[in-house]
């Protein structure tokens, strides 16, 4: 137990694992490793489910901390953890085809979820007339961007004039893909360094904290 | 008190800026103002090639539309698996449809939006478990989609019905994304599939993305010819609904986006006014 | 007009006109509605994963495939995460998930984005290009390495290189801009898909 302790045994696991896909890769075709790659890739996505309870936990949690502290406005985390409960029980036991589990996913989740997305763009509306002011060349060119696009994306100006649907698909085509090309390229590197240093066990913040 | 404070203090009154941008979606929501549109390209060449794809073609369709942002997704999913279902029978397509990172596209939206709205399947003419199926949900993120691609029963062995998928007559010689002649993916993740599916497996990939997408994520790619296609959130929804000659919520939803963006225009365009006759009175007091 | 006589449609209707009365201030209707969406997303959440995990390892352990049970008890380890005297369990399913993942991510990354996307700004003159495409090919990679070069820090942005990164800069604040327009559009949707859920499904007002 003491070994399993030690988290030089996860970085070493992380290295093995991480090489055998990397090998996998530059050696396709070779039988033993594409089914050990199938076989940890089906691990992996029963872990990646699993971890899927983990947030319900974590919050379930806080919770009942919450209640049992009767903190302010309690009744509403013990309402949370009521629907939270519902939805587990009558979809965990009934499956996600229960006629009950199903209600509470078309009438309340399906359409709570977008609803509070959308307060982005209210609260993007509301705070326009201070935020977006041009005040030097960067903003300026900031601003301009937007608002050509903008202005190519409202449906009925294409119909009287196809300038500014032109200019904006121009935009997209020239400035703007040389701008996100090279993000994706830096994204990318980003990425794979992480990745190099992650395996190397360098970066180690997925082991959470050190144990005194 | 100024004019220029009047006006901006209710500009930045929060509950006056929201309250107005709602009431001036909801009237042309309820009446429409009939505002003409006309079909972009790439809508046109999207739809081109999904008539233009040979018979017994095996179509993959990845939907990962998370219900927060069904309202960009949904409406231009619901046209296109529409022209799917309703040639599939006479060009003897092969319709697959799964779901990997998010859940409830796959598991329920395709239910309570798609099909309900265009109606099952069946009704065109398709067996399920031969013309079409319902692979289900796979959970994870890369090494999910990356498993899947090189082999798919090593991630789905029983699809959203509970059938061994060994038993569905289609899923006879399919076993890796390189068995299928072309991949739809209605949702985000354009990266990850670029990257996992069609990069390896040269497979023409027709994404049908978020609107805020296409900018940061898919135009590089379609550009660089690593997506074959792309169509763009409620607009391209609403051009794939004209063509397909089935009108419904993108079209509906498209005077509210012009008002929307004139409405937005005008707030930046107004506070920019404001914000120069500010210093214009400021630089005359100090004078 | 025809309302709606369905007791969902009523119930999703209220939670949404709930929802929108912080527009008005915050109050307990908001609230109430801002707990039921996030107790409602957790539990759909980990509703799928259970399916999830019912068709990859339990059927297939039901259906006499024992070895799916390995997986299984692995992966209950990362509920360890919550005790303090166990939680070092929870790294080992962690950590074959994120090699795994970071490996499957990588190897892939390089040929599709990285080589692809750096050839793929570079592209022969096509017959018959105007003045304005020849602008295009050359504005394409020139913004690219300008903005790339403006987020190196090795060296001060002095003479030429200051030069070059202005213009990347400049590029990135047209580039930024130009997104954030497209955003407007993916935004506005959010709003209406609620509003028209109110109209036509609980309001049954036809156009």
């Amino acid at each position: 137990m003491n070994l399993l302790r030690k988290r030089e045994i996860s970085v070493y696991l992380l290295f093995i694992t991480s090489m055998v896909f990397i090998v996998q890769y530059y050696l396709p075709g070779f039988d033993p490793l594409d089914s050990l790659i199938s076989l940890l890739g089906n691990w992996a996505v029963v872990f990646s489910a699993m971890a899927m309870g983990l947030g319900l936990l974590n919050l379930a949690t806080n919770s009942v901390r919450k209640i049992q502290k009767r903190s302010k406005e309690w009744y509403f985390d013990a309402w949370l953890l009521f629907i939270m409960l519902l939805v587990l029980v009558l979809g965990g036991i009934g499956g996600a085809k229960d006629e009950r589990y199903l209600w509470i996913f078309n009438n309340v989740y399906q359409q709570l979820s977008p609803t509070f997305f959308g307060f982005a763009y209210l609260y993007m509306c509301s705070v326009a007339v201070l935020t977006f002011r041009v005040a030097n060349w960067e903003t300026a060119l900031l601003m301009l961007g937007g608002v050509l696009v903008m202005i190519g994306n409202i449906p009925f100006i294409q119909v009287y004039t196809g300038a500014f649907v032109s200019l904006k698909d121009w935009i997209f085509a020239i400035p703007s893909r040389g701008v996100f090309t090279a993000f994706r390229i830096s994204m990318a590197l980003g990425f794979v360094l992480i990745g190099i240093r992650t395996l190397l066990g360098i970066e180690r913040g997925y082991m959470g904290a050190e144990e005194s | 008190m100024g004019i220029t404070d009047t006006v901006r203090k209710l500009l930045t009154r929060r509950t006056f800026v929201q309250g107005m941008l709602i009431i001036l979606l909801i009237i042309p929501l309820s009446r429409p103002l009939g505002l003409p549109i006309l079909i972009g390209e790439h809508s046109r060449a999207f739809y081109r090639i999904v008539e233009e794809l040979p018979p017994n073609a095996k179509i993959l369709f990845s939907q990962v539309t998370p219900v927060v942002l069904m309202g960009d997704l949904i409406p231009q999913a619901i046209p296109v698996t529409y022209q799917l279902v309703s040639l599939a029978k006479e060009r003897n397509w092969k319709l697959y449809f799964v779901g990997i990172g998010s859940p409830d596209g796959i598991l329920q939206l395709i239910d309570s939006e798609i099909w309900a709205t265009i109606g099952w399947p069946e009704e065109y003419g398709l067996k399920y478990g031969e013309d079409w199926c319902n692979l289900g949900f796979v959970a994870g993120g890369d090494i999910s989609w990356s498993t899947f691609g090189s082999d798919i029963r090593a991630v789905v062995q029983y699809d959203r019905e509970g059938n061994n998928i060994d038993s569905l007559p289609m899923m006879q010689d399919v076993n890796s994304v390189a068995d299928f002649d072309i991949i739809f993916n209605n949702g985000e993740y354009n990266t990850v599939i670029v990257r996992q599916w069609g990069e390896p497996y040269g497979k023409p990939l027709m994404l049908l993305c978020l609107t805020g997408a296409v900018v940061q994520d898919v135009e590089p790619f379609y550009r660089a010819g690593q997506v074959k296609e792309y169509l763009a959130g409620v607009r391209g929804g609403a051009d794939y609904e004209l063509l397909v000659n089935r009108p419904g919520k993108a079209i509906a939803s498209l005077d509210a986006i012009s008002i929307s963006h004139i409405f937005l225009i005008g707030l930046i365009a107004l506070g920019n006014v404001l914000y120069f006759a500010e210093k214009k009175e400021k630089g005359r007091n100090s004078l | 007009m025809t309302v709606s006589s369905d007791p969902g449609m009523w119930v999703a209707a209220l939670f949404i006109i709930s929802a929108y009365s912080i527009i008005v201030r915050d109050n307990p209707f908001y609230r109430l509605a801002e707990r039921t969406m996030v107790g409602a997303a957790a539990g759909v959440l980990t509703v799928q994963g259970i399916e999830n995990i019912r068709k990859l390892a339990w059927m297939p352990i039901m259906d006499g495939k024992v070895v799916n049970i390995i997986p299984l008890l692995v992966g209950l380890l990362i509920f360890t995460r919550i005790s303090k005297e166990y939680s070092y369990l929870s790294r080992y399913p962690i950590v074959l998930m994120l090699g795994a993942g970071i490996a499957a991510g990588m190897v892939r990354s390089i040929p599709a984005e990285i080589i692809k996307q750096t050839t793929g700004l570079f592209a022969p003159i096509p017959s018959g290009a105007t003045a304005l495409d020849i602008l295009g090919l050359i504005i394409v990679p020139l913004f690219a390495a300008t903005t790339l070069l403006f987020f190196t820090y090795t060296r001060e942005h002095t003479g030429g290189l200051g030069i070059l990164t202005k213009i990347g800069r400049y590029a990135l604040m047209f580039g930024l801009g130009a997104n954030f327009g497209n955003m407007v559009a993916t935004r506005t949707s959010y709003v209406i898909q609620p509003l028209q859920v109110l109209l036509y499904q609980w309001l049954g007002i036809r156009i």
